[in-house]
């Protein structure tokens, strides 16, 4: 949970209505790296003493990392490794791109991101904040099928879109429609499309081996 | 006749998103990924930022369409 700029305030409030969520009545266990803790050494570590909890991260991302609470790289394609076989649930802008992908492909995550910038107005943090919560909490309360969580993520999307519409609240409603349609989740129902890679080793290995190439860890 | 065409369909994609823009006050704010902006610098932004008031235009559009499926589906 970074917390380091305008933006990170909100989600940061948006992450800490999860946390309160699981642990009002100790649905899970939880362990929480906050603010100045939220750097790569610190989650490295939490994740190698955790390797079958679900990771959740919030706040900001790019196509190919998770940025940190000192905004460097907290998880990227150099340490991934440690989302093997790992539920991923993050609202980082673009990070089910290249770190989704490669994640899914290399180390069987499952991986819900999203595939654009994650926009949003204060005029509608209530909506919000339901929205984005919405799957990591349907999670939380025992569905374990991510592409189930999807499709009632979507619907409940639909929801806040009419509700945010009935309100008069448009510029919020067509936001949240882009953020819907831009929320991507891979899983094996739903595996990335196939595309390259931007390692050269790893590209001609797809092209030998299809998909299996991924599985091989450093090429080169 | 072509271009007066476009002029016309982008003149009323232009007060449409403008108008999705209203419903923004000018204290609160736009967050698009690490940049944030007030309602009142978001309409300024519009005025003169091509590329932004483009996209506006496709989203308010696009959440047209959108609600338009989903009531058929129905």
């Amino acid at each position: 949970m970074p917390r380091f700029d305008k933006a990170t305030e909100y989600s940061y409030a948006w992450c800490k209505a999860v946390i309160d969520y699981i642990t009002s009545d100790g649905k899970c266990d939880v362990s929480v790296a906050e603010i100045e803790n939220a750097v790569k050494s610190v989650v490295e570590r939490m994740l190698n003493d955790f390797p079958e909890a679900i990771f959740c991260f919030y706040d900001h991302g790019n196509e190919a990392c998770l940025l940190g609470n000192d905004e460097q790289h907290l998880i990227d394609l150099t340490n991934n490794k440690l989302l093997k076989n790992r539920e991923v649930y993050t609202m980082a802008c673009l990070s089910a791109k290249e770190l989704g992908v490669d994640s899914y492909h290399r180390y069987h995550t499952i991986f819900w991101g999203s595939w654009e910038l994650i926009s949003f107005t204060t005029d509608a943090l209530e909506e919000f904040e339901r929205a984005m919560n919405f799957g990591i909490k349907m999670r939380i309360d025992g569905e374990t099928d991510w592409n189930k969580i999807m499709e009632a993520t979507i619907e409940h999307d639909n929801k806040i879109i009419d509700e945010l519409i009935g309100k008069g609240k448009i510029f919020a409603a067509a936001l949240l429609r882009q953020d819907r349609d831009a929320r991507r989740v891979w899983t094996d129902k739903t595996p990335p499309p196939d595309q390259n890679s931007k390692c050269f080793w790893r590209n001609l290995l797809l092209t030998l081996f299809g998909n299996r190439a991924w599985r091989i860890s450093k090429p080169f | 006749m072509s271009d007066e065409r476009d002029q016309k369909i982008a003149k009323a994609a232009i007060k449409a998103a403008k108008e999705m823009l209203q419903s923004l006050p000018d204290d609160e704010n736009l967050v698009m990924g690490r940049e944030v902006f007030t309602g009142k610098e978001v309409k300024r932004k519009f005025e003169f930022d091509d590329e932004f008031a483009a996209k506006t235009a496709e989203q308010i559009l696009k959440l047209k369409l959108d609600t338009l499926v989903r009531k058929k589906k129905r």
